[in-house]
Parts: C-alpha cells; sequence; structure tokens
C-alpha cells in the first residue's frame, strides 16, 4: 500500500484532512477527515510502502492496544483509505 | 471515517490563506446565485488571487464575515460592486481588500472551462427581463 501522490494532511478548522493538491491546487472538494491516531499513521508511512502490519505495529509502539486490535483496526482503516481513493494497493 | 460539518466561513478562510500565497484552491460551489453560469448542483471552481480586477471576473469574497461568490459588475476605484448572475435586484458593494481571489475556471463533470465574457455581458444587458430568462431556464431543467 502507498499513499497516493498529490495527497497530503493538512489542518483545517482544527482537524486533520486529506486534500488533493497538484499543481498548485488545492482541492477543497473532496476532502476527507482523519482522527488522531489515522493522522498519526498517515504521517508515519508518508512516502513509504505500507502493509495492515505495519500500521498495527506503529499503533502498538504509539497506544495501549493489543496486537489483535491493532491488526483489525489497520486493516479497517486501509479499506476505507482504498475505498476514499486515496491509497493505492 | 466520520463525516464532519465545518461552517462555511472557517472552510473559506482556509481557502483564503492559501490563495494569498499565490496557490490555486478548488471548491464546490454552493446555492444558485450564480446561476446559469454555475450550478451549485454540481459545478466546482478554481480559484486564484489576482493582482488586478476586471469587471465581470467572478470573484470570491468577504463581506461582514459572509462569503459570496459573485461577479464584479462596476468597480470605481476602490470600490466594488458585485451581483450574483441567478439574483434579481440584491448587489453587495465592498472594497478591493475585500475580495480574496477570482474565479479562474469552472470545473464540470471532468470539463474544466474558463469563463468568457461576452456570456458575461450579454447576461448583464438583459437585466431587466432575467426574471423570465431564469424561469425559462429552470423549466428546461437547466
Amino acid at each position: 500500500m502507498k499513499i497516493k501522490p498529490g495527497f497530503e494532511l493538512r489542518k483545517v478548522a482544527g482537524e486533520s484532512v486529506v486534500v488533493a493538491t497538484g499543481a498548485e491546487n488545492i482541492d477543497f472538494s473532496k476532502i476527507i477527515s482523519l482522527n488522531t491516531s489515522a493522522a498519526y499513521l498517515w504521517d508515519e508511512v508518508s512516502g513509504k510502502e505500507f502493509t495492515a502490519e505495519i500500521l498495527a505495529d506503529l499503533l502498538t509502539g504509539q497506544y495501549e492496544v493489543t496486537r489483535e486490535k491493532a491488526l483489525i483496526d489497520s486493516e479497517a482503516l486501509i479499506e476505507s483509505w482504498l475505498k476514499a481513493e486515496i491509497i493505492t494497493r | 471515517m466520520r463525516r464532519i460539518i465545518v461552517d462555511n466561513e472557517t472552510l473559506l478562510d482556509e481557502v483564503a490563506e492559501i490563495t494569498a500565497t499565490g496557490q490555486k484552491a478548488t471548491i464546490r460551489v454552493k446555492g444558485d446565485s450564480m446561476r446559469p453560469f454555475l450550478d451549485g448542483r454540481r459545478d466546482k471552481v478554481v480559484l486564484q488571487k489576482n493582482t488586478e480586477l476586471h469587471k465581470y471576473d467572478i470573484v470570491l469574497a468577504k463581506i461582514n464575515h459572509r462569503y459570496v461568490l459573485h461577479r464584479i459588475i462596476r468597480i470605481d476605484g476602490d470600490k466594488i460592486t458585485l451581483m450574483g448572475d441567478g439574483n434579481l435586484i440584491g448587489t453587495e458593494a465592498c472594497l478591493r481588500s475585500n475580495i480574496v481571489a477570482t474565479a479562474i475556471s469552472r470545473i464540470r463533470g471532468d470539463k474544466e472551462s474558463g469563463f468568457g465574457r461576452t456570456g458575461a455581458i450579454l447576461w448583464f444587458r438583459l437585466r431587466p427581463v432575467r426574471r423570465y430568462l431564469l424561469y425559462l431556464l429552470r423549466k428546461i431543467g437547466y
């Protein structure tokens, strides 16, 4: 999995949102908000290849959560990011 | 992922900050005030801060905490008069400093097109019958 080029995290009205940027144009017509842990993961895997396992490792390293739960959450997050078309397989 | 509602002013303040740096920003069009040129149901516009303002430019302006995306119909030194193409009589008066950015193109579906002046000028001249034209356009689903 990799974050699609042209998508970045910005703080808008106190929320972390993913916006499409491209050719010095920021598209506010499609913005996706991320909660704190999702924003943390996004920042960590920015520019890198990642898998659900990698995300789960990051979660267990940062938060009080079991590996099983972290993996389930990571897989769900990846599914939602794929659905929002902000990452590629 | 959850859906959050951000009020207009907050979001457009962010757009204003971005365009102030010279970057372009794309936003959805909201409402019918710029019919028939902009359709609040499906259009987006690309905004960019322009140093020069011209009559008939479509601009984003902030007037008393309220943002409007309307057309410049008069420039009198520092004083600017705006009017929505879909409005019948209301106009907004503001100063150059209230103008945030200019709409440089419209995105409808995957087609991006610039704004021509001829249509805008014609539409402005037809103000006396605008009410009827808007009615007819609505009737044909435009």
